[in-house]
Protein backbone atom coordinates (compact mmCIF):
# COMPACT_ATOMS: atom_id res chain seq x y z
CA UNK A 1 0.00 0.00 0.00
CA UNK A 2 2.69 2.44 1.00
CA UNK A 3 4.62 1.82 -2.19
CA UNK A 4 1.50 2.47 -4.23
CA UNK A 5 0.94 5.84 -2.61
CA UNK A 6 4.55 6.77 -3.11
CA UNK A 7 4.20 5.93 -6.77
CA UNK A 8 1.01 7.97 -6.99
CA UNK A 9 2.77 10.87 -5.35
CA UNK A 10 5.55 10.68 -7.92
CA UNK A 11 3.04 10.65 -10.76
CA UNK A 12 1.18 13.60 -9.28
CA UNK A 13 4.44 15.50 -8.86
CA UNK A 14 5.27 14.95 -12.52
CA UNK A 15 1.80 15.98 -13.71
CA UNK A 16 2.27 19.79 -13.78
CA UNK A 17 5.52 19.33 -15.65
CA UNK A 18 3.83 17.19 -18.26
CA UNK A 19 0.90 19.59 -18.57
CA UNK A 20 3.40 22.36 -19.31
CA UNK A 21 5.36 20.29 -21.80
CA UNK A 22 2.25 19.09 -23.60
CA UNK A 23 0.86 22.62 -23.87
CA UNK A 24 4.00 24.45 -24.88
CA UNK A 25 6.20 21.86 -26.54
CA UNK A 26 4.14 18.99 -27.93
CA UNK A 27 1.00 20.80 -29.08
CA UNK A 28 2.95 23.56 -30.89
CA UNK A 29 4.94 20.86 -32.70
CA UNK A 30 1.73 19.04 -33.63
CA UNK A 31 0.32 22.32 -34.91
CA UNK A 32 3.25 22.58 -37.32
CA UNK A 33 2.40 19.11 -38.59
CA UNK A 34 -1.31 19.92 -38.70
CA UNK A 35 -0.93 23.10 -40.72
CA UNK A 36 1.60 21.47 -43.02
CA UNK A 37 -1.19 19.11 -44.11
CA UNK A 38 -4.11 21.51 -43.83
CA UNK A 39 -5.71 23.24 -46.79
CA UNK A 40 -6.83 26.13 -44.62
CA UNK A 41 -10.48 25.11 -44.62
CA UNK A 42 -10.25 22.17 -42.27
CA UNK A 43 -9.50 19.65 -44.99
CA UNK A 44 -6.45 17.51 -45.61
CA UNK A 45 -4.01 18.26 -48.38
CA UNK A 46 -0.55 17.04 -49.31
CA UNK A 47 -0.05 20.00 -51.60
CA UNK A 48 2.02 22.05 -49.15
CA UNK A 49 4.44 19.32 -48.34
CA UNK A 50 4.80 18.34 -52.01
CA UNK A 51 5.41 21.92 -52.98
CA UNK A 52 7.93 22.34 -50.13
CA UNK A 53 9.80 19.22 -51.15
CA UNK A 54 9.81 19.72 -54.91
CA UNK A 55 9.79 23.44 -55.67
CA UNK A 56 13.23 24.14 -57.10
CA UNK A 57 13.48 27.55 -55.44
CA UNK A 58 12.81 26.02 -52.05
CA UNK A 59 15.33 23.25 -52.65
CA UNK A 60 17.88 25.84 -53.66
CA UNK A 61 17.28 27.66 -50.37
CA UNK A 62 17.71 24.46 -48.42
CA UNK A 63 20.95 23.62 -50.22
CA UNK A 64 22.34 27.11 -49.68
CA UNK A 65 21.50 26.97 -45.99
CA UNK A 66 23.23 23.63 -45.56
CA UNK A 67 26.25 24.85 -47.51
CA UNK A 68 26.52 27.92 -45.26
CA UNK A 69 26.14 25.81 -42.14
CA UNK A 70 28.64 23.12 -43.15
CA UNK A 71 31.17 25.75 -44.07
CA UNK A 72 30.79 27.73 -40.85
CA UNK A 73 30.74 24.66 -38.63
CA UNK A 74 33.92 23.34 -40.23
CA UNK A 75 35.67 26.69 -39.86
CA UNK A 76 34.47 27.00 -36.26
CA UNK A 77 35.82 23.55 -35.46
CA UNK A 78 39.20 24.17 -37.10
CA UNK A 79 39.60 27.52 -35.35
CA UNK A 80 37.91 26.63 -32.08
CA UNK A 81 39.47 23.26 -31.25
CA UNK A 82 43.01 24.65 -30.82
CA UNK A 83 41.58 27.53 -28.79
CA UNK A 84 39.90 25.07 -26.41
CA UNK A 85 43.12 23.06 -26.26
CA UNK A 86 45.33 26.07 -25.48
CA UNK A 87 42.92 27.39 -22.88
CA UNK A 88 42.63 24.06 -21.11
CA UNK A 89 46.44 23.69 -21.00
CA UNK A 90 47.03 27.11 -19.49
CA UNK A 91 48.62 26.82 -16.10
CA UNK A 92 47.19 30.11 -14.88
CA UNK A 93 44.55 32.44 -16.16
CA UNK A 94 42.73 29.89 -18.32
CA UNK A 95 39.47 30.70 -16.58
CA UNK A 96 39.99 34.41 -17.16
CA UNK A 97 40.79 33.97 -20.84
CA UNK A 98 37.74 31.79 -21.41
CA UNK A 99 35.75 34.62 -19.85
CA UNK A 100 37.30 36.93 -22.46
CA UNK A 101 35.99 34.61 -25.15
CA UNK A 102 32.51 34.61 -23.67
CA UNK A 103 32.29 38.32 -22.93
CA UNK A 104 31.47 39.45 -26.50
CA UNK A 105 28.21 37.53 -26.25
CA UNK A 106 27.10 40.13 -23.75
CA UNK A 107 26.75 42.73 -26.43
CA UNK A 108 23.64 42.35 -28.53
CA UNK A 109 24.59 40.07 -31.42
CA UNK A 110 22.64 42.11 -33.96
CA UNK A 111 24.63 45.24 -33.32
CA UNK A 112 27.89 43.29 -33.31
CA UNK A 113 27.04 41.65 -36.61
CA UNK A 114 26.00 45.01 -38.00
CA UNK A 115 29.40 46.37 -36.98
CA UNK A 116 31.02 43.39 -38.67
CA UNK A 117 29.07 44.27 -41.78
CA UNK A 118 30.43 47.80 -41.64
CA UNK A 119 33.95 46.34 -41.68
CA UNK A 120 33.42 44.39 -44.91
CA UNK A 121 30.79 46.59 -46.57
CA UNK A 122 31.38 48.55 -49.77
CA UNK A 123 33.67 51.51 -49.11
CA UNK A 124 34.88 50.09 -45.80
CA UNK A 125 38.51 49.87 -44.75
CA UNK A 126 38.79 46.21 -45.74
CA UNK A 127 36.94 46.82 -49.00
CA UNK A 128 39.30 49.69 -49.89
CA UNK A 129 42.21 47.40 -49.13
CA UNK A 130 40.82 44.79 -51.51
CA UNK A 131 40.36 47.45 -54.19
CA UNK A 132 43.97 48.58 -53.79
CA UNK A 133 45.00 44.94 -54.22
CA UNK A 134 43.22 44.94 -57.55
CA UNK A 135 39.90 43.32 -56.64
CA UNK A 136 36.46 44.76 -57.34
CA UNK A 137 34.72 46.84 -54.72
CA UNK A 138 31.94 45.06 -52.85
CA UNK A 139 33.50 41.66 -53.28
CA UNK A 140 33.35 40.77 -49.58
CA UNK A 141 29.81 41.73 -48.70
CA UNK A 142 26.90 39.61 -49.94
CA UNK A 143 29.10 36.58 -50.46
CA UNK A 144 29.43 33.14 -48.92
CA UNK A 145 32.52 34.49 -47.20
CA UNK A 146 30.48 37.21 -45.52
CA UNK A 147 27.90 34.76 -44.18
CA UNK A 148 30.55 32.31 -42.99
CA UNK A 149 32.40 35.15 -41.31
CA UNK A 150 29.23 36.31 -39.57
CA UNK A 151 28.35 32.81 -38.43
CA UNK A 152 31.84 31.95 -37.21
CA UNK A 153 31.93 35.29 -35.43
CA UNK A 154 28.63 34.65 -33.67
CA UNK A 155 28.84 30.92 -32.98
CA UNK A 156 32.54 30.32 -32.24
CA UNK A 157 32.18 30.75 -28.44
CA UNK A 158 29.38 28.15 -28.42
CA UNK A 159 31.77 25.63 -29.93
CA UNK A 160 34.76 26.50 -27.78
CA UNK A 161 32.99 26.20 -24.44
CA UNK A 162 31.83 22.54 -24.57
CA UNK A 163 35.14 21.36 -26.06
CA UNK A 164 37.04 23.33 -23.42
CA UNK A 165 34.91 21.70 -20.71
CA UNK A 166 35.62 18.21 -22.01
CA UNK A 167 39.34 19.03 -22.34
CA UNK A 168 39.49 20.04 -18.69
CA UNK A 169 38.21 16.62 -17.74
CA UNK A 170 41.15 14.86 -19.42
CA UNK A 171 43.52 13.53 -16.80
CA UNK A 172 46.98 14.86 -17.56
CA UNK A 173 48.44 11.59 -16.32
CA UNK A 174 46.83 9.70 -19.20
CA UNK A 175 48.71 11.89 -21.66
CA UNK A 176 51.94 11.55 -19.73
CA UNK A 177 51.51 7.79 -19.66
CA UNK A 178 50.96 7.61 -23.41
CA UNK A 179 54.00 9.79 -24.05
CA UNK A 180 56.08 7.64 -21.72
CA UNK A 181 54.97 4.67 -23.76
CA UNK A 182 56.29 6.38 -26.85
CA UNK A 183 53.20 7.93 -28.43
CA UNK A 184 53.88 10.85 -30.75
CA UNK A 185 51.84 14.05 -30.79
CA UNK A 186 49.63 12.78 -33.58
CA UNK A 187 48.89 9.53 -31.77
CA UNK A 188 48.14 11.40 -28.55
CA UNK A 189 45.72 13.58 -30.46
CA UNK A 190 44.09 10.71 -32.32
CA UNK A 191 43.93 8.20 -29.46
CA UNK A 192 43.38 10.46 -26.45
CA UNK A 193 42.23 13.97 -27.23
CA UNK A 194 39.85 13.12 -30.03
CA UNK A 195 37.91 10.34 -28.28
CA UNK A 196 37.88 12.05 -24.90
CA UNK A 197 36.71 15.38 -26.28
CA UNK A 198 34.15 13.77 -28.62
CA UNK A 199 31.16 14.61 -26.38
CA UNK A 200 32.32 18.23 -26.35
CA UNK A 201 32.85 18.23 -30.11
CA UNK A 202 29.40 16.75 -30.68
CA UNK A 203 27.60 19.25 -28.50
CA UNK A 204 29.72 22.05 -29.96
CA UNK A 205 28.84 21.07 -33.51
CA UNK A 206 25.19 20.79 -32.54
CA UNK A 207 25.24 24.24 -31.01
CA UNK A 208 26.73 25.73 -34.16
CA UNK A 209 25.21 23.69 -36.97
CA UNK A 210 21.52 23.89 -36.10
CA UNK A 211 21.41 27.67 -35.61
CA UNK A 212 23.64 28.10 -38.68
CA UNK A 213 21.24 26.16 -40.90
CA UNK A 214 18.15 27.90 -39.64
CA UNK A 215 19.05 31.48 -38.81
CA UNK A 216 17.68 34.12 -41.11
CA UNK A 217 19.17 37.11 -39.31
CA UNK A 218 22.81 36.66 -40.30
CA UNK A 219 22.22 35.79 -43.99
CA UNK A 220 19.71 38.62 -44.35
CA UNK A 221 22.24 41.06 -42.98
CA UNK A 222 25.37 39.84 -44.74
CA UNK A 223 24.25 38.19 -47.95
CA UNK A 224 21.03 39.41 -49.49
CA UNK A 225 21.66 37.63 -52.78
CA UNK A 226 20.16 34.35 -51.63
CA UNK A 227 17.15 33.33 -49.64
CA UNK A 228 18.05 30.74 -47.02
CA UNK A 229 15.54 28.28 -45.62
CA UNK A 230 15.17 30.43 -42.50
CA UNK A 231 14.51 33.53 -44.60
CA UNK A 232 12.03 31.57 -46.65
CA UNK A 233 10.01 30.44 -43.63
CA UNK A 234 10.18 33.92 -42.18
CA UNK A 235 8.96 35.32 -45.49
CA UNK A 236 6.08 32.85 -45.65
CA UNK A 237 4.88 33.67 -42.16
CA UNK A 238 5.62 37.34 -41.86
CA UNK A 239 5.58 38.91 -45.31
CA UNK A 240 3.17 36.82 -47.34
CA UNK A 241 -0.24 37.48 -45.84
CA UNK A 242 -2.10 34.22 -45.55
CA UNK A 243 -4.67 32.68 -43.24
CA UNK A 244 -4.26 34.82 -40.11
CA UNK A 245 -0.49 34.64 -40.08
CA UNK A 246 -0.36 30.90 -40.59
CA UNK A 247 1.25 29.63 -43.75
CA UNK A 248 0.66 26.11 -45.00
CA UNK A 249 3.79 26.00 -47.13
CA UNK A 250 5.71 27.68 -44.32
CA UNK A 251 4.56 24.96 -41.94
CA UNK A 252 5.51 22.28 -44.43
CA UNK A 253 8.98 23.81 -44.82
CA UNK A 254 9.32 23.99 -41.04
CA UNK A 255 8.30 20.36 -40.76
CA UNK A 256 10.94 19.35 -43.31
CA UNK A 257 13.49 21.45 -41.48
CA UNK A 258 12.50 19.83 -38.18
CA UNK A 259 12.89 16.34 -39.66
CA UNK A 260 16.24 17.26 -41.22
CA UNK A 261 17.48 18.56 -37.89
CA UNK A 262 16.30 15.41 -36.09
CA UNK A 263 18.11 13.21 -38.62
CA UNK A 264 21.31 15.21 -38.33
CA UNK A 265 21.17 15.16 -34.54
CA UNK A 266 20.63 11.42 -34.51
CA UNK A 267 23.59 10.86 -36.80
CA UNK A 268 25.81 13.25 -34.86
CA UNK A 269 24.74 11.77 -31.54
CA UNK A 270 25.44 8.25 -32.77
CA UNK A 271 29.09 9.30 -32.88
CA UNK A 272 28.83 10.22 -29.23
CA UNK A 273 28.49 6.75 -27.75
CA UNK A 274 26.96 7.75 -24.45
CA UNK A 275 24.23 9.71 -26.18
CA UNK A 276 24.62 11.94 -23.18
CA UNK A 277 25.35 15.27 -24.78
CA UNK A 278 27.57 17.23 -22.44
CA UNK A 279 26.51 20.79 -22.03
CA UNK B 1 41.04 17.80 -11.06
CA UNK B 2 43.62 18.82 -13.61
CA UNK B 3 47.13 18.76 -12.29
CA UNK B 4 49.78 21.18 -13.38
CA UNK B 5 52.30 19.83 -15.85
CA UNK B 6 55.29 18.17 -14.28
CA UNK B 7 58.53 20.08 -14.85
CA UNK B 8 60.23 16.80 -15.79
CA UNK B 9 58.19 16.70 -18.94
CA UNK B 10 59.78 19.82 -20.33
CA UNK B 11 63.24 18.65 -19.37
CA UNK B 12 62.88 15.47 -21.38
CA UNK B 13 61.61 17.54 -24.25
CA UNK B 14 58.36 15.65 -24.52
CA UNK B 15 56.27 18.79 -24.01
CA UNK B 16 57.67 20.19 -27.25
CA UNK B 17 61.25 21.12 -28.07
CA UNK B 18 60.82 24.84 -27.35
CA UNK B 19 58.12 25.31 -24.73
CA UNK B 20 58.75 29.04 -24.63
CA UNK B 21 58.32 29.34 -28.40
CA UNK B 22 55.18 27.28 -28.18
CA UNK B 23 53.72 29.73 -25.69
CA UNK B 24 54.45 32.64 -28.01
CA UNK B 25 52.72 30.86 -30.86
CA UNK B 26 49.79 30.06 -28.61
CA UNK B 27 49.48 33.64 -27.41
CA UNK B 28 49.59 35.03 -30.95
CA UNK B 29 46.88 32.58 -32.01
CA UNK B 30 44.61 33.34 -29.07
CA UNK B 31 45.32 37.04 -29.50
CA UNK B 32 44.29 37.01 -33.17
CA UNK B 33 41.02 35.26 -32.38
CA UNK B 34 40.31 37.71 -29.57
CA UNK B 35 41.00 40.62 -31.93
CA UNK B 36 38.52 39.08 -34.37
CA UNK B 37 35.92 38.76 -31.61
CA UNK B 38 36.49 42.22 -30.17
CA UNK B 39 37.06 44.32 -33.30
CA UNK B 40 33.34 44.82 -33.99
CA UNK B 41 32.72 45.64 -30.33
CA UNK B 42 35.48 48.24 -30.33
CA UNK B 43 33.99 49.72 -33.50
CA UNK B 44 30.53 49.88 -31.94
CA UNK B 45 31.94 51.74 -28.95
CA UNK B 46 34.15 54.10 -31.00
CA UNK B 47 31.35 55.10 -33.33
CA UNK B 48 28.97 55.71 -30.46
CA UNK B 49 31.10 58.84 -29.88
CA UNK B 50 30.96 59.94 -33.51
CA UNK B 51 29.88 63.52 -34.12
CA UNK B 52 28.74 62.54 -37.59
CA UNK B 53 25.96 60.06 -38.21
CA UNK B 54 27.76 57.51 -40.34
CA UNK B 55 29.62 54.33 -39.54
CA UNK B 56 32.94 54.06 -41.27
CA UNK B 57 33.85 57.75 -41.09
CA UNK B 58 34.69 59.14 -37.67
CA UNK B 59 34.11 62.87 -37.87
CA UNK B 60 34.98 63.86 -34.32
CA UNK B 61 34.19 63.22 -30.70
CA UNK B 62 30.74 63.99 -29.39
CA UNK B 63 28.25 62.71 -26.86
CA UNK B 64 25.25 63.57 -29.00
CA UNK B 65 24.15 59.93 -29.45
CA UNK B 66 24.14 59.40 -25.71
CA UNK B 67 22.10 62.57 -25.27
CA UNK B 68 19.64 61.42 -27.90
CA UNK B 69 19.47 58.01 -26.28
CA UNK B 70 18.39 59.50 -22.98
CA UNK B 71 15.85 61.69 -24.73
CA UNK B 72 14.35 58.33 -25.68
CA UNK B 73 15.08 58.84 -29.36
CA UNK B 74 13.45 56.05 -31.43
CA UNK B 75 11.91 54.66 -28.23
CA UNK B 76 15.06 52.67 -27.52
CA UNK B 77 14.83 53.07 -23.75
CA UNK B 78 11.26 51.88 -23.82
CA UNK B 79 12.25 48.72 -25.72
CA UNK B 80 15.13 48.20 -23.31
CA UNK B 81 12.62 48.38 -20.46
CA UNK B 82 10.41 45.83 -22.24
CA UNK B 83 13.38 43.54 -22.80
CA UNK B 84 14.47 43.68 -19.17
CA UNK B 85 10.91 43.13 -17.94
CA UNK B 86 10.47 40.02 -20.08
CA UNK B 87 13.97 38.71 -19.29
CA UNK B 88 13.55 39.11 -15.52
CA UNK B 89 10.04 37.61 -15.40
CA UNK B 90 10.81 34.79 -17.82
CA UNK B 91 14.10 33.78 -16.21
CA UNK B 92 12.60 33.74 -12.69
CA UNK B 93 9.54 31.73 -13.76
CA UNK B 94 11.65 29.38 -15.89
CA UNK B 95 14.06 28.85 -13.00
CA UNK B 96 11.24 27.90 -10.62
CA UNK B 97 9.62 25.53 -13.12
CA UNK B 98 12.96 24.19 -14.35
CA UNK B 99 14.26 23.46 -10.86
CA UNK B 100 11.02 21.71 -9.98
CA UNK B 101 11.27 19.77 -13.23
CA UNK B 102 14.87 18.74 -12.56
CA UNK B 103 13.94 17.36 -9.14
CA UNK B 104 10.88 15.53 -10.47
CA UNK B 105 12.76 14.11 -13.45
CA UNK B 106 15.55 12.77 -11.25
CA UNK B 107 13.03 10.73 -9.27
CA UNK B 108 11.46 9.16 -12.36
CA UNK B 109 11.96 5.62 -13.59
CA UNK B 110 14.69 5.29 -16.24
CA UNK B 111 12.14 5.09 -19.03
CA UNK B 112 10.10 8.06 -17.79
CA UNK B 113 13.31 10.01 -17.37
CA UNK B 114 14.38 9.28 -20.94
CA UNK B 115 11.07 10.27 -22.47
CA UNK B 116 10.75 13.40 -20.35
CA UNK B 117 14.28 14.51 -21.16
CA UNK B 118 13.66 14.07 -24.88
CA UNK B 119 10.54 16.24 -24.71
CA UNK B 120 12.29 18.70 -22.43
CA UNK B 121 15.17 19.08 -24.88
CA UNK B 122 12.96 19.70 -27.92
CA UNK B 123 12.87 23.51 -27.65
CA UNK B 124 16.62 23.58 -27.14
CA UNK B 125 17.53 21.29 -30.02
CA UNK B 126 14.90 22.51 -32.39
CA UNK B 127 15.69 25.35 -34.71
CA UNK B 128 14.74 28.61 -33.04
CA UNK B 129 12.66 29.57 -36.02
CA UNK B 130 10.59 26.38 -35.70
CA UNK B 131 10.07 26.95 -31.98
CA UNK B 132 9.11 30.53 -32.79
CA UNK B 133 6.55 29.78 -35.46
CA UNK B 134 5.13 26.78 -33.58
CA UNK B 135 4.46 28.96 -30.53
CA UNK B 136 3.08 31.70 -32.75
CA UNK B 137 0.69 29.16 -34.27
CA UNK B 138 -0.33 28.02 -30.79
CA UNK B 139 -1.19 31.60 -29.79
CA UNK B 140 -3.06 32.17 -33.04
CA UNK B 141 -4.86 28.84 -32.63
CA UNK B 142 -5.94 29.70 -29.09
CA UNK B 143 -6.69 33.32 -30.10
CA UNK B 144 -4.21 34.62 -27.54
CA UNK B 145 -3.28 38.15 -28.66
CA UNK B 146 0.42 38.59 -29.38
CA UNK B 147 1.96 40.89 -26.79
CA UNK B 148 3.61 40.77 -23.39
CA UNK B 149 1.76 37.61 -22.32
CA UNK B 150 2.58 35.56 -25.39
CA UNK B 151 6.18 36.78 -25.35
CA UNK B 152 6.56 35.83 -21.69
CA UNK B 153 5.16 32.33 -22.24
CA UNK B 154 7.45 31.84 -25.24
CA UNK B 155 10.51 32.94 -23.30
CA UNK B 156 9.68 30.75 -20.32
CA UNK B 157 9.16 27.83 -22.69
CA UNK B 158 12.55 28.11 -24.37
CA UNK B 159 14.36 28.90 -21.11
CA UNK B 160 13.16 25.87 -19.13
CA UNK B 161 15.33 23.23 -20.87
CA UNK B 162 18.47 25.23 -20.11
CA UNK B 163 17.53 25.57 -16.44
CA UNK B 164 16.77 21.83 -16.22
CA UNK B 165 20.12 20.97 -17.78
CA UNK B 166 21.90 23.29 -15.41
CA UNK B 167 20.14 22.06 -12.24
CA UNK B 168 20.05 18.32 -13.11
CA UNK B 169 23.69 17.48 -12.34
CA UNK B 170 23.34 19.08 -8.91
CA UNK B 171 20.16 17.15 -8.14
CA UNK B 172 21.78 13.93 -9.31
CA UNK B 173 24.68 14.42 -6.90
CA UNK B 174 22.33 15.33 -4.08
CA UNK B 175 22.55 12.98 -1.14
CA UNK B 176 19.01 12.03 -0.20
CA UNK B 177 20.17 11.05 3.25
CA UNK B 178 20.57 14.61 4.52
CA UNK B 179 17.08 15.49 3.34
CA UNK B 180 15.71 12.35 4.99
CA UNK B 181 17.67 13.12 8.14
CA UNK B 182 15.98 16.52 8.27
CA UNK B 183 12.59 14.84 7.88
CA UNK B 184 13.44 12.30 10.60
CA UNK B 185 14.40 15.15 12.88
CA UNK B 186 10.91 16.52 12.44
CA UNK B 187 11.36 19.18 9.77
CA UNK B 188 8.33 19.63 7.52
CA UNK B 189 9.13 18.71 3.89
CA UNK B 190 8.98 22.33 2.74
CA UNK B 191 11.44 23.42 5.39
CA UNK B 192 13.71 20.45 4.76
CA UNK B 193 13.70 21.34 1.07
CA UNK B 194 14.44 25.02 1.69
CA UNK B 195 17.18 24.45 4.24
CA UNK B 196 18.82 21.25 3.06
CA UNK B 197 18.11 20.56 -0.60
CA UNK B 198 17.98 24.09 -1.98
CA UNK B 199 21.37 25.28 -0.67
CA UNK B 200 22.99 22.19 -2.18
CA UNK B 201 21.56 22.71 -5.66
CA UNK B 202 21.84 26.51 -5.47
CA UNK B 203 24.91 26.88 -7.76
CA UNK B 204 23.03 25.02 -10.51
CA UNK B 205 19.91 27.10 -9.93
CA UNK B 206 21.86 30.36 -10.10
CA UNK B 207 23.71 29.41 -13.27
CA UNK B 208 20.41 28.29 -14.79
CA UNK B 209 18.85 31.61 -13.88
CA UNK B 210 21.74 33.57 -15.38
CA UNK B 211 21.68 31.48 -18.54
CA UNK B 212 17.92 31.95 -18.91
CA UNK B 213 18.26 35.69 -18.33
CA UNK B 214 21.03 36.00 -20.93
CA UNK B 215 19.11 33.96 -23.50
CA UNK B 216 15.99 36.05 -22.98
CA UNK B 217 17.93 39.27 -23.23
CA UNK B 218 19.55 38.31 -26.51
CA UNK B 219 16.72 36.44 -28.18
CA UNK B 220 15.55 37.78 -31.52
CA UNK B 221 14.01 34.99 -33.54
CA UNK B 222 11.46 33.63 -31.07
CA UNK B 223 10.56 37.13 -29.88
CA UNK B 224 10.17 38.25 -33.48
CA UNK B 225 7.44 35.69 -34.06
CA UNK B 226 5.67 35.91 -30.71
CA UNK B 227 5.74 39.58 -29.72
CA UNK B 228 3.25 41.24 -32.07
CA UNK B 229 3.50 44.93 -32.85
CA UNK B 230 2.57 46.52 -29.51
CA UNK B 231 5.22 45.16 -27.19
CA UNK B 232 8.61 45.37 -28.89
CA UNK B 233 11.86 44.20 -27.35
CA UNK B 234 15.21 45.77 -28.06
CA UNK B 235 16.48 42.92 -30.25
CA UNK B 236 13.34 42.89 -32.37
CA UNK B 237 13.57 46.65 -32.74
CA UNK B 238 17.24 46.58 -33.72
CA UNK B 239 16.54 43.77 -36.17
CA UNK B 240 13.88 45.89 -37.84
CA UNK B 241 16.34 48.80 -37.95
CA UNK B 242 19.04 46.73 -39.69
CA UNK B 243 16.75 46.56 -42.73
CA UNK B 244 17.34 50.29 -43.17
CA UNK B 245 20.12 52.01 -41.25
CA UNK B 246 20.77 51.57 -37.57
CA UNK B 247 21.08 54.96 -35.83
CA UNK B 248 24.18 55.42 -33.70
CA UNK B 249 21.99 55.77 -30.61
CA UNK B 250 21.87 51.96 -30.75
CA UNK B 251 25.67 51.97 -30.55
CA UNK B 252 25.51 54.24 -27.53
CA UNK B 253 23.03 51.96 -25.80
CA UNK B 254 25.00 48.81 -26.67
CA UNK B 255 28.21 50.39 -25.41
CA UNK B 256 26.57 51.34 -22.12
CA UNK B 257 25.11 47.86 -21.66
CA UNK B 258 28.42 46.21 -22.45
CA UNK B 259 30.32 48.41 -20.01
CA UNK B 260 27.66 47.74 -17.36
CA UNK B 261 28.10 43.97 -17.76
CA UNK B 262 31.87 44.35 -17.71
CA UNK B 263 31.77 46.30 -14.45
CA UNK B 264 29.31 43.82 -12.98
CA UNK B 265 31.63 40.91 -13.81
CA UNK B 266 34.59 42.70 -12.26
CA UNK B 267 32.55 43.38 -9.11
CA UNK B 268 31.51 39.74 -8.87
CA UNK B 269 35.13 38.65 -9.25
CA UNK B 270 36.27 41.03 -6.54
CA UNK B 271 33.46 40.09 -4.18
CA UNK B 272 34.09 36.38 -4.37
CA UNK B 273 36.99 36.13 -1.90
CA UNK B 274 35.16 38.06 0.83
CA UNK B 275 32.08 35.90 0.34
CA UNK B 276 34.18 32.77 0.74
CA UNK B 277 35.63 34.23 3.88
CA UNK B 278 32.14 34.83 5.26
CA UNK B 279 31.20 31.26 4.51
CA UNK B 280 34.31 30.04 6.21
CA UNK B 281 33.57 32.17 9.25
CA UNK B 282 30.02 30.88 9.34
CA UNK B 283 31.19 27.32 8.99
CA UNK B 284 33.67 27.85 11.81
CA UNK B 285 30.90 29.05 14.06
Amino acid sequence: MKRMSAKLKKTLAAAPLWVWMVCFTIIPMLLVVYYAFSDGAGGYTAENIISAATNSNYLKSILISFRHALMSTAVCLVIGYPVAYFLSRMKTGGGFVILLFMLPMWMNFLIRTYALKSIIDKGSLLDNLMVSLGFDSGLLINSDFAVALGMVYNFLPFLILPIYTSMLKIDERVIEASRDLGAGSLTVFRRIYLPLTMPGIVSGITMVFVPAVTTFIIPQMLNNKYMTIGSLIEYKFKQEVSMEGISGVGSALSLLLMIAVIIIMTVVNAVDKDGDTAM
Amino acid sequence: MRRSRRPAENETGKGGPYPQMKNIGRNIYLGLILIFLYAPIVLVIIFSFNSGDRRGIFEGFSLQWYEKLFQNDNGLLESLGNTLLVAVCASVIATVIGTYAAIVICRMTPLGKRVTMIVNNIPMLNAEIVTGISLMMLFTFLSIPLGFGSLLIAHVAFNIPYVVLSVMPRVRNLSTSTYEAALDLGAPPAKAFAQVTLPEIMPGVISGLLMAFTLSLDDVIISYFTSGSEFITLSVKINAMTKRTVPLTVNALSALMFVAVFVLLLLINFRKPSKNKNNAVQAAK
